[in-house]
């Protein structure tokens, strides 16, 4: 049961990675990120398990409010990007620096 | 019945993972995001930690969710390239994971400590709720304002970054 969820935790964080560096696409990139953040959500209650200890409860809502936010501007920014460069072409956010 | 309920969400969480990696239209990759968001609270409430199973649903799928749906529908016309669709250097980012899936793993197989973790782990512990409330409300609590700075920041953030609109000369 410790090392189905432990593996499962690196498979899903894996999945993520591979999400992050391989589309061009902002909404994919945010999901890979969203991925990897909850693969490593479930290695953390995972672990948190044979310590009995709750710190990991916390940690990991620490870490849901810092995703959600994180989704919030990279949306935000993605959007920008759309109604200013027509593009939702990641390589093309370095020209909202000239804006 | 536990370790078989977990099998099972751990495969279809997997399953829905990789269906979000590969799914043709970014639409489809969001909803098998969501299931895979779903089913990795089911699994929280499995092993024992209620509280993070329904923040999971309730507030994050939810918010997110709601997020990624309408800024599909908001930019839905302009994906021409079909960016979400195709692969780039996906052999790069297949080595670059399979090399984190693989150090990981073998540290993981070969550390003494997680042979422990392994003997200690108790999947039939119920983490208590006030024991964590608790905990959040008296040993972290700077940290819980801080994150709530953090949300406001991220709200005036956004309300800054969408009413930029470029002047029409």
């Amino acid at each position: 049961m410790f090392m189905t969820l432990i593996y499962t935790s690196l498979l899903i964080s894996s999945i993520g990675i591979f999400m992050l560096l391989s589309k061009k696409h902002i909404l994919s990139i945010l999901i890979g990120i969203e991925l990897f953040l909850n693969g490593i959500n479930l290695f953390f209650i995972t672990i948190s398990k044979s310590y009995s200890d709750d710190i990991a409860n916390i940690f990991i809502l620490f870490i849901l409010v810092i995703t959600a936010c994180e989704v919030a501007i990279g949306l935000a920014i993605f959007l920008l990007n759309q109604r200013i460069n027509k593009t939702i072409d990641i390589n093309h956010l370095n020209r909202l620096r000239d804006e | 019945m536990i370790e078989i309920l977990i099998n099972i969400f751990c495969v279809l969480a997997i399953a829905t993972s990789l269906t979000t990696c590969l799914s043709s239209k970014i639409i489809r990759s969001t909803f098998f995001f969501g299931i895979t968001l779903f089913l990795v609270a089911f699994i929280f409430m499995i092993v024992g930690s209620n509280l993070l199973g329904v923040v999971q649903i309730l507030l994050y799928t939810g918010g997110t969710l709601i997020l990624f749906l309408f800024s599909i529908f908001l930019t839905g016309d302009w994906d021409y390239n079909n960016l979400g669709e195709t692969f780039h250097k996906p052999f790069f980012a297949i080595l670059i994971s399979f090399l984190f899936f693989l150090t990981t793993s073998y540290l993981i197989t070969t550390s003494e400590t997680f042979e422990k973790l392994e003997k200690s782990f108790n999947g039939y512990k119920i983490f208590s709720i006030e024991a964590i409330s608790s905990s959040l409300f008296n040993d972290w609590i700077f940290i819980l304002e801080l994150s709530s700075i953090l949300l406001l920041a991220t709200i005036v953030g956004c309300l800054t970054l969408l009413k930029f609109r470029k002047e029409v000369d």
